[in-house]
């Protein structure tokens, strides 16, 4: 905190002589306000990025704008977009002065064009209702050819991947994948895909349109570097389905993207429908049947591969889940209404273990993990340690609505899901339990859950983990510096005052004060 | 008070129901996985699982409300991580509830067992009365046996409890371990005696656990031999 303050403080004197600032001035906004939303752009980069401003890159920035971006599109209040743009004007007259005068790492051309492009997503994130978390800065198609390669990116990439592979690998349904390539030539094949696709076309998995998954199909390169034999080519398509299937099903990419291409994929190119399934599947038995039959009923032109690809994917919709599904049964304690009474029950420790016990159904938290991080061993006993802490402190959260009211309707089961979840992902890969929770860890979550998430589940999310924090901070788990720092790289607006003394005001509450920060 | 005594009764009870559900789990689930992977399909999206789910959780909804759980939700359509759900509320002060929470999780065990041993012995036996049964006396009604049959296989995928049935079950276990303690020391007390009876039924209740068993074992192999 000292580092940052000491950059304002230092900077502070020039940059109110700047051109920027000037215009700022002329724009109504009042100096105390302008000096105290430096501050928390100040706080937001430290929280994403680390207190170094050397460290700060372009790509580093355009997460932090998205976030905020993504944070203020899905904010119903109405003033949401004013707050918006000033703040935006200050950030990009105080970044781009940071940048001319070498204080961060981003050169100030990088910068100009990152706030040329994000410009032109502020409108539409308002307008249109587009998530902003799907912006690729790579991809722009009014950039003319590639954007630059990046190792880092790639190393990313090559992480996430081995994360998401090293889960579908696992899969009952890979067996018969295995059984063909090999686990290292599906390994093999799949990431090679990953990466000719990023090398080739600048496209991570979660962007990947139909062109480039045709293009890379087609690649020489690919077919070079993907080690399938001319037998094990035709199960490529099984695996890119099933590859797609289930980063769908575990946030690696959305389920509306899958939605779009796993029918085209099994669709749309006559090779993968070949071999979308094998053969002996009375399930592509079934598939081929139906659709030749809609064919000869003249129900379905063979030529329009748009209706070929609605119709399968109705018929997907149909044929779901090949697995088998148990039926559910949950048994919640019958709780008051009365926010009041509900929060007198949180002194019922019978009654919050059986909330606990109830709302424990997840058996998968252990299934996958990091070893090592930073030196910190992954520990079974600590992890269900953890888990059960975050099952205590998602039931306590929902039975004191009273202090930490939910903007949405959310239900009981929402609540302790999400915090259990975000707790035992924050254990396996970061090795971090819920008291060491750090704002990088969180800010790297963040990151990686952009575009995965569609907005309201995120927003949903965010102010879970929000409020989660203000309990805790309440609970003197964490200090009010970290409180703070913590809410900012989720992405939410702090909550823990930064006047009083353990006071905790809600997003709306916060939003009105900026707002009346700005009119006075 | 007698710890072979003790083991006869409370202890075969709650261990015998533990072990008859755990097995009927695995065999039955078993047999559904079976045809899951032969058709591709999800047990909720094949009609002939259809009954066998139904009567799972209306046995699961229809035991909870005898004790005075409130059901919230009731669905029989399959979604993307459940065959069909059933939801209940329940007064966490209240002991009948909290003994609802043991036998309207592991109803589908013992309701389904029960159902299909009382139309079995109508089916195989009909004159006879229960203790007279013996192979010997077998007198077949045929279109009984016929129906039975068909809903032996049936009804099987119904018996499989969940991962989620069988914890619900240990949630109300302690209430019952100490209902049936007072019901031991109570007898133990006033009628002695009765303490033989109560081990005699359980093992009544282990030989019909066995026949189940062995119903559910004929037809997991019946399926294996259809899928191979």
């Amino acid at each position: 905190m000292a580092q940052q303050d000491k950059l304002i403080q230092r900077i502070w004197p020039g940059f109110s002589k700047s051109a920027g600032y000037a215009q700022l001035r002329q724009a109504g906004q009042p100096a105390a306000y302008l000096r105290h939303t430096a501050e928390l752009v100040n706080d937001m980069m430290d929280a994403a990025v680390g207190a170094d401003p050397k460290q700060w890159q372009t790509d580093d920035i355009s997460g932090m704008l998205l976030d905020f971006l993504e944070m203020a599109a899905a904010d119903d209040d109405a003033d949401a977009q004013a707050i918006f743009e000033e703040t935006y004007a200050l950030m990009k007259a105080l970044l781009s002065y940071l940048a001319n005068q070498g204080e961060i790492g981003a050169s100030p051309q990088g910068l100009t064009l990152l706030f040329t492009r994000f410009e032109r997503e502020i409108d539409a994130a308002f307008g249109a209702g587009q998530a902003p978390g799907f912006i690729d800065w790579a991809d722009d198609p009014q950039v003319a050819g590639l954007p630059q390669w990046q190792e880092n990116r790639v190393l990313s990439l090559q992480e996430e991947f081995g994360e998401w592979f090293n889960g579908f690998v696992k899969l009952k349904g890979t067996a018969e994948l295995v059984k063909h390539l090999g686990e290292v030539g599906l390994a093999r094949a799949l990431q090679n895909f990953v990466e000719r696709a990023y090398d080739g076309y600048r496209k991570t998995p979660r962007s990947w349109s139909k062109h480039v998954i045709d293009a890379v199909y087609q690649d020489a390169q690919y077919h070079q570097v993907s080690g399938l034999s001319p037998a094990q080519w035709p199960w490529l398509g099984k695996a890119l389905v099933a590859f797609i299937d289930y980063g769908s099903k575990h946030g690696f990419v959305t389920k509306r993207y899958a939605a779009q291409v796993i029918p085209w994929l099994k669709s749309g190119c006559q090779q993968l429908i070949a071999t979308g399934l094998p053969e002996s599947s009375p399930l592509a038995a079934a598939l081929q049947a139906v659709i030749e039959a809609a064919v000869a009923n003249g129900e379905l032109d063979p030529d329009d591969p748009d209706a070929i690809s609605a119709f399968e994917a109705t018929l997907q919709d149909k044929l779901a889940d090949f697995g088998m599904l148990d039926s559910k049964v949950s048994m919640i304690p019958e709780l008051p209404h009365d926010p009041d009474k509900l929060a007198a029950l949180v002194k019922d420790a019978g009654l919050v273990a059986e909330l606990v016990d109830a709302f424990d159904t997840d058996s998968d938290f252990l299934d996958q993990h990091q070893k090592v991080v930073e030196g910190r061993r992954w520990d079974r006993d600590t992890a269900i340690a953890n888990h059960d802490q975050a099952l205590e402190v998602g039931v306590k959260l929902w039975l004191l609505q009273r202090d930490y009211p939910f903007p949405t309707a959310a239900e009981i089961a929402d609540i302790v899901s999400t915090v259990t979840a975000f707790a035992d992902v924050m254990y396996a890969q970061h090795i971090t339990t819920i008291g060491a929770w750090s704002p990088q860890a969180f800010a790297s979550y963040r990151r990686w859950l952009l575009g995965r998430e569609d907005r309201e589940t995120l927003a949903l999310f965010v102010e879970i983990i929000r409020r989660t924090i203000a309990m805790l901070y309440d609970e003197a788990t964490f200090s009010k510096d970290r409180a703070r720092k913590l809410q900012l790289a989720i992405g939410a607006t702090p909550t823990v005052d930064g006047q009083g003394h353990g006071q905790v005001i809600s997003l709306d509450q916060g939003k009105r004060r900026l707002a009346k920060k700005q009119r006075r | 008070m007698s710890w072979t005594s003790l083991a006869q009764t409370v202890g075969a009870s709650l261990g015998g129901s533990y072990l008859f559900s755990w097995l009927m789990a695995v065999i039955a689930g078993n047999t559904t996985q079976q045809l899951v992977n032969r058709t591709g399909r999800s047990n909720g999206q094949l009609w002939f699982m259809k009954p066998g789910i139904l009567v799972h959780e209306a046995l699961h909804a229809v035991v909870g409300l005898v004790f005075g759980l409130h059901i919230t939700a009731f669905s029989l359509r399959p979604t993307a991580d459940s065959a069909a759900h059933v939801s209940f509320r329940y007064a966490s002060h209240s002991w009948r509830a909290r003994l609802g929470l043991f036998f309207s999780a592991s109803a589908p065990v013992w309701g389904i067992s029960a159902t299909l041993l009382l139309l079995g012995k109508r089916a195989w036996w009909p004159q006879q009365a229960w203790a007279a049964i013996s192979p010997h006396n077998l007198a077949p009604d045929w279109p009984w046996v016929a129906g039975w049959a068909l809903l032996t296989v049936m009804l099987t995928f119904g018996l499989a409890l969940s991962h989620q049935d069988l914890v619900n079950m240990w949630r109300g276990t302690p209430f019952l371990v100490v209902l049936l303690g007072l019901a031991y020391a109570v007898l133990a007390w006033l009628a002695p005696a009765a303490l033989a009876g109560w081990w005699r039924v359980n093992q009544l209740a282990g030989g019909f656990a066995l026949v189940m068993l062995a119903l559910s074992v004929v037809v997991n192999r019946l399926v294996t031999w259809l899928v191979a």
